[in-house]
């Protein structure tokens, strides 16, 4: 049947915007089709012929991309993310920018020793967070009207990662706790700072937090060095009126009982995770994302694996309690093919049409 | 009263599974004042505490960063029984292993846990750091003589430098004398197949499975 994609397996059209569709979904009222997004960014720069480094510093470009990405696909979502060493850069760290590679730490911002001296950003001025914030305006206001805009923070643990180096960190939470703690609430403050600015703004906001996957830390380390620190970003959003999601790249299943208790509207789960189980455990708490896998099937399987594996998605996805949106397990890398980008697109407009035709779901091949 | 051989063997172990890395360079000097062998100090003593610690991860009872610590206390312990080994105790005994992040990537984390446990296992590692050029790893493996080439990344947009890596093996005549094992989360067994790698594995423990199976040890 998938082999029909393109050879006459119906794909019917939107009949709404985005941001119609994300608002009466959001009343509970009916809509054409399942939400689905596109997991942009830095990574997608050369569709609009940009280098990753002139993306990583061009709010033009970044608002380029995202209209390209929305007239182009019609994804569910637009925005722009802080980038994973965005907030550790502002606080001293060097990073290493490349042609056609993510940016990297060169040098951390500093060791646990210094900590005291730990930086309090300046978001009009210190590394690229001024560029960032002007491509998130951009976006928001090319787009706005016509798809929801949010703009991704990285999660605390994740940016202290940045700032003195993994390794030393992990360590540090045994070595030196007190002074990982010190830092942490640096952070806080610090992306307290460029929040308020994505407040004023008015858009959504996801945090990426990789580093906090149990993949590299234990439930423990995560409850007393991570955990408390992103919930006080969650709550300064919720103070003021905000909303906000997280993924987590890696394994992050032991994490679920206490994100429920976070108030978080939203979590995207990394491939490795099972949306079934996700939707059973996180579901009647919030919405979830997930998780056509980023590598294997995005950049290199065809527009059938796309199809293949996002109908499994959604066939575990589609009726979790708070909303589910089709989307990769994590951000595309450079290279995904755009027929990819196409297909996941249309996997949401025929498997995930309202109302969902079960059969089809079920359907073997 | 001094302790014996077996007590000081056992705290050994219990220093690196606990991760006390002052205290076990105390008793492992203590071991050797004693004139208690160094090499069974470190197999039985530290590698064993290696061991469990390994066995305690893949239980995920313990996470990197407790893998990390032992590794700490077990290379402190080391560098103060090592210096006892009787002249060649280990020579040419041991399959070697070059290991490295390819080169453009500069994550070396799961890079780092491979290469402390083939080390506990009995490989003799040339870690070769990270962002690596390529042509270093097989410069290295015929400089060393080396059974295995272990390569990571965590990035797609260096995954192609590992193909390039197994190109430049064949091209120098090596490729039928090392075993390539590949990794990082963007790596999967499908990856390795295409690319002709010899094995991929998805953490450190089953690295050091593969790396045995795939030279014949038990």
């Amino acid at each position: 049947m998938i082999e029909k994609y393109l050879h006459g397996l119906e794909i019917k059209k939107d009949e709404l915007t985005a941001i119609e569709r994300e608002k009466l979904l959001s009343e509970g009222k009916e809509v054409d089709r399942i939400m689905c997004c596109l997991d942009t960014g830095e990574t997608l720069a050369p569709l609009i012929n940009t280098t990753l480094k002139e993306y990583y510093h061009s709010s033009e470009k970044m608002c380029q991309l995202e209209e390209y990405i929305y007239e182009t696909f019609h994804s569910d979502g637009a925005g722009v993310s802080c980038t994973l060493r965005g907030m550790a850069e502002a606080m001293g760290a060097k990073v290493k920018y490349s042609d056609y590679n993510v940016a990297q730490i060169e040098t951390p911002a500093l060791t646990l020793d210094e900590v005291d001296h730990a930086k309090l950003v300046d978001v009009d001025k210190d590394g690229r967070l001024p560029i960032i914030l002007k491509g998130v305006e951009m976006v928001k206001a090319k787009l706005g009207d016509k798809v929801p805009v949010s703009a991704t923070v990285t999660g605390p643990f994740t940016i202290a990662a940045m700032a003195v180096g993994t390794e030393q960190l992990l360590i540090g939470t045994r070595k030196q706790p007190e002074k990982v703690k010190q830092l942490m609430e640096v952070i806080v403050e610090n992306n307290n700072r460029y929040i308020k600015r994505l407040l004023d703004i008015g858009v959504g906001i996801g945090f990426a937090d990789p580093v906090s996957s149990t993949s590299l830390i234990s439930v423990k380390q995560y409850k007393e060095f991570s955990l408390p620190y992103f919930q006080k970003n969650v709550d300064y959003i919720k103070k003021n009126g905000g909303g906000c999601g997280l993924h987590i790249c890696g394994t992050s299943r032991k994490l679920w009982e206490s994100l429920n208790e976070t108030g978080i509207g939203c979590f995207g789960l990394d491939n490795v995770e099972d949306i079934e189980e996700a939707k059973e455990i996180l579901g009647p708490h919030m919405s979830i994302q997930g998780n056509v896998p980023p590598v294997e099937v995005m950049r290199l399987g065809t527009p059938y694996d796309v199809l293949r594996s996002a109908k499994e998605c959604i066939r575990k996805g589609f009726d979790s309690p708070k909303g589910y949106t089709l989307t990769s397990g994590c951000q595309m890398p450079v290279g995904t093919p755009e027929e990819n980008m196409q297909a996941l697109m249309d996997a949401a407009r025929i498997f995930g049409r309202y109302p969902i035709n079960k059969d089809l779901l079920e359907l073997e091949e | 009263m001094a302790r014996s051989k077996e007590e000081l063997l056992a705290k050994l172990s219990e220093c690196v599974v606990e991760m006390e890395e002052e205290e076990v360079v105390d008793v492992a000097k203590e071991y050797i004042e004693a004139g208690y062998p160094a090499f069974d100090g470190i197999m039985d003593g530290l590698v064993d505490g290696m061991n469990k610690a390994s066995d305690l991860y893949d239980a995920e009872e313990y996470f990197v960063t407790d893998v990390l610590l032992c590794s700490d206390a077990m290379y402190a312990g080391l560098e103060v029984l090592r210096p006892h080994l009787p002249e060649n105790a280990d020579a040419g005994e041991k399959p070697k292993a070059v290991i490295g992040v390819v080169e453009g990537d500069t994550h070396d984390i799961g890079k780092n846990l491979v290469k402390i446990m083939m080390d506990t296992a009995g490989f003799e590692m040339y870690d070769l750091g990270r962002d690596v050029p390529l042509d270093a790893f097989v410069d290295k493996a015929i400089e060393v003589n080396a059974s295995i080439v272990c390569m990571s990344t965590l990035m797609t947009t260096t995954m192609v430098g590992m193909k390039t890596v197994i190109e430049k093996l064949q091209e120098r005549g090596i490729r039928d004398k090392v075993k390539v094992m590949i990794g990082g989360s963007p790596i999967s067994q499908k990856y390795a197949d295409e690319i002709g790698a010899d094995g991929y594995s998805t953490n450190a423990v089953e690295a050091v499975k593969l790396a045995k199976r795939l030279l014949n040890i038990a």
